[in-house]
């Protein structure tokens, strides 16, 4: 019997290789030596959309996406938007802007309900967070009709959508926008980034939404962990160059990954 | 805005409320759906490509067909999923269905049905067809069935009759016992998912049936011939239609999406054109 | 015992455990014994993920429930009647007859199925306002995004590659080269994110996934 799985052996030592660096650089930033890494704007406009939400006394509507936690594929996506919500939940408590989270995930919809109700609690405003309003969960085929009905009667004036989204984002983003709303848009799925960067004010692409999570725990020891993920495209960076000169000089490249 | 406050033509025309665009559309889609218009219609490499793959599969193979469509997108990839099947059947090929989607095994049924009025005759469960049910778990549950189809489906098919009562499925226990197979994903974006799990692993040569939205990101495992080809959305099911020579409602609907465009490209080039007026008049326009 | 042991610290203390021996199990074949466990796993994670289902259509019915209630205090109770109707009416049939019941099929092929149909083509009234709003030559990247996308809209279109079918190598070109090209780089970006996220999980410090 094999050690490896026949064919998997690189992905399993680029995986390593992965691993090990988020693991050295979190015990760096463990030890006071943080990495340096560029500020995602996307944190401030987090903040604008809040602000213009108070400003003008209308709702900050919350959409994280579709999808089911139990299929592989879909699970990160979900998961990302877990950091976001607890966020942009407590900054919307502390600053007093109501907002609304239709949650189209039956799974996800509990630990989302625990999420906002304790950024209520640690904003000590446990008294605002309505079990039924402020969240409320709507299955996926409803939640067309409801967002683009609801959000034109009630006329949000910021909308956050992030998590995996299905071909609904176009519907969800441009009710959003019609109804006069900024929108922070982001998803992990290749068919529906176009969507959510031409039809919303600011987007989130693919790893920088995951990537949002880490910055969003304000905690700088795991915002470090994203350098380790840089290694990662470093390596297949070189491995893209070696293998356009190795094609080119007529080496069969694809042997190299049935190791 | 004038000096008045009030805004300008092109102003407006920018801000143009959207029901009026939606009124437009849907008057030049439902009346060219109604009075249907000839148009020459080139096939595309997409279309041929998908055609030409239908078509080499030997006759009597037996193969896997993935197939779930939605509601949603049945009125697109109907035709593909009817005519390819009434392409295979006419070469007596033998089919494998499953599905990943619970709305998938109904429409199977009625996809069933239409390719049987088309083929003229009806095909018998059992000697042309197999239906091995709804396979939860997405990926996770589309790789332990194309690795060992017995051990997951409990040997039994979607009505509870042996698989091995049928003498062809003797021999099929996994992905790497169809040298062809299909997948409709519908629009789920699914179909790297069945790259991984059957094409990569098994070798078996795919085609997809997919919605046009997808396209952009299938590109990737066309260009490799990871998937032989596609029947991409309305377009693909209306060049199937033109190239088996059963042209029915996808080609109607694909002419008139075809004047959809028409308007589309209008309304963009107004839109610019409003948009720049009203930047040489100085005012601040997004 | 403390509730955050077994709220917090235990179940992520499962995750870890569970991811790692998910991953190890893809790679290391001496570890396939423990398949079977595996599937059982993730059978039970589909069964936790169908009573979810249940409990979130509950958690709907009360809300529409406590409108039809509070009746005075919202002027569109009169929808909340018609999606307890139909709620009750499928659930019970669903209970009674079952999913291959003659009456839950009429109603899921007649009603559910071409009510999800319009609805998905609601998709091409918000994609042609999107465009008219953002297909526009703002800046570079604007333009791009417009000439691009139009170039593809018009390679599918009998009406424009009938007449003009230069659009077609142009469209084809856009498709294969740098849309190709983005999109394994961005699969790339996200496939190197799920790792990083996951070990964030692992390592119990991405408490946020329960709450």
């Amino acid at each position: 019997m094999p050690v490896i799985v026949p064919g998997r052996g690189l992905g399993l030592v680029v995986l390593v290789i992965v691993i090990v660096a988020i693991l050295y650089y979190l015990r760096r930033a463990e030890g006071g030596q943080l990495a340096r890494i560029r500020r995602l704007p996307q944190i401030d406009v987090i903040d604008e959309i809040v602000a213009r939400c108070v400003e003008m006394n209308k709702e900050l509507w919350f959409l994280s996406g579709q999808g089911r936690m139990t299929y592989a594929t879909q699970l990160p996506g979900i998961l990302s938007t877990f950091g976001i919500l607890s966020y942009v939940t407590q900054r919307c408590a502390e600053y007093g802007a109501k907002i609304h989270h239709p949650s189209m995930l039956p799974l996800a919809y509990n630990i989302q309900f625990e999420i906002m109700r304790e950024a209520y609690e640690l904003a000590g405003k446990p008294e605002d967070f309505d079990p039924l309003d402020t969240i409320l969960y709507i299955p996926v085929e409803a939640s067309r009709p409801y967002v683009a009905n609801e959000s034109w009667r009630r006329k949000p004036a910021g909308g956050i959508l992030c998590g995996f989204w299905y071909h609904y984002t176009i519907i969800h983003a441009e009710a959003l926008q019609r109804a006069g709303a900024m929108t922070l848009g982001g998803t992990d799925t290749t068919h529906n980034i176009p969507f959510m960067v031409a039809a919303n004010n600011y987007s989130m692409i693919g790893e920088e939404m995951y990537a949002m999570s880490a910055y969003l725990s304000k905690d700088p020891v795991l915002t470090s962990s994203l350098v380790g993920q840089d290694i990662g495209k470093y390596i297949v960076i070189l491995l893209t160059i070696a293998g356009m000169i190795a094609g080119a000089a007529g080496v069969n490249v694809l042997s190299w990954f049935k190791i | 805005m004038t000096e008045a406050g009030e805004k300008t033509f092109f102003e407006k025309a920018l801000d143009l409320d959207h029901r009026i665009i939606a009124t437009i559309v849907f008057i030049i889609i439902s009346l060219f759906i109604l009075v249907p218009v000839s148009l020459p219609f080139p096939v595309s490499q997409y279309g041929q490509n998908y055609y030409n793959f239908v078509k080499s599969i030997p006759e009597g193979e037996i193969i896997g067909f993935m197939l779930s469509d939605t509601p949603s997108t049945r009125p697109q990839l109907e035709s593909a999923s009817v005519l390819t099947l009434v392409e295979l059947w006419q070469k007596n090929v033998k089919i494998v269905f499953w599905e990943d989607e619970p709305y998938g095994p109904p429409i199977l049924k009625d996809y069933i049905a239409l390719a049987e009025l088309k083929l003229g005759r009806t095909v018998e469960y059992g000697v042309d067809y197999v239906d091995l049910g709804y396979i939860a778990g997405e990926e996770t549950g589309a790789a332990a069935f194309l690795k060992d189809i017995r051990g997951l489906t409990g040997g039994k098919d979607a009505y509870g009759n042996n698989i091995d009562s049928y003498e062809w499925m003797k021999g099929i226990n996994s992905g790497s016992d169809w040298e062809y197979g299909f997948f409709n994903v519908a629009c789920r974006c699914t179909e790297p998912l069945y790259v991984r799990q059957w094409q990569m692993p098994y070798g078996t040569k795919v085609g997809s049936i997919n919605c046009a939205m997808d396209l952009p990101a299938i590109t990737l495992y066309l260009a490799t011939g990871q998937i032989a080809g596609t029947a991409n959305g309305l377009l693909g099911s209306a060049e199937i239609e033109y190239l088996t020579g059963n042209i029915g409602l996808a080609f109607g609907q694909t002419l008139a999406v075809s004047f959809g465009g028409v308007y589309f490209t209008i309304l963009v080039v107004l839109g610019n054109i409003f948009f720049f007026m009203a930047k040489a008049k100085g005012r601040p326009v997004t | 015992m403390d509730p955050e042991l077994y709220r917090m610290t235990i179940p992520l203390y499962i995750v870890t455990l569970l991811g790692i021996w998910m991953t190890a199990e893809y790679f290391f074949p001496f570890l396939n014994p423990l398949v079977p466990a595996s599937d059982a796993i993730r059978a039970y994670a589909s069964i936790a993920e169908g009573a979810a289902w249940g409990v979130g259509t509950a958690i709907l019915t009360v809300a529409h429930l406590r409108r039809i209630y509070r009746q005075s205090k919202d002027p569109f109770w009169g929808y909340s009647v018609v999606y307890c109707v139909f709620f009750f009416v499928m659930f019970l049939l669903g209970i009674f007859e079952g999913l291959g019941g003659a009456n839950f099929n009429w109603l899921l092929k007649w009603l559910i199925q071409p009510g999800d149909m319009a609805l998905y083509s609601t998709t091409a009234f918000y994609v042609t306002t999107a465009g008219y709003r953002v297909f526009r030559f703002r800046n570079l990247d604007a333009a791009a995004l417009l000439i691009s996308g139009m170039f593809i809209m018009w390679s599918v279109l009998p009406l424009f590659t009938g007449p003009a079918p230069w659009i077609v190598p142009i469209a084809g070109w856009i498709n294969n080269v740098p849309a190709v090209a983005c999109y394994r780089g961005f699969v790339i970006g996200v496939a190197l994110g799920i790792i990083g996220l996951s070990l964030r999980v692992w390592l119990l410090k991405h408490r946020e996934v329960l709450a």
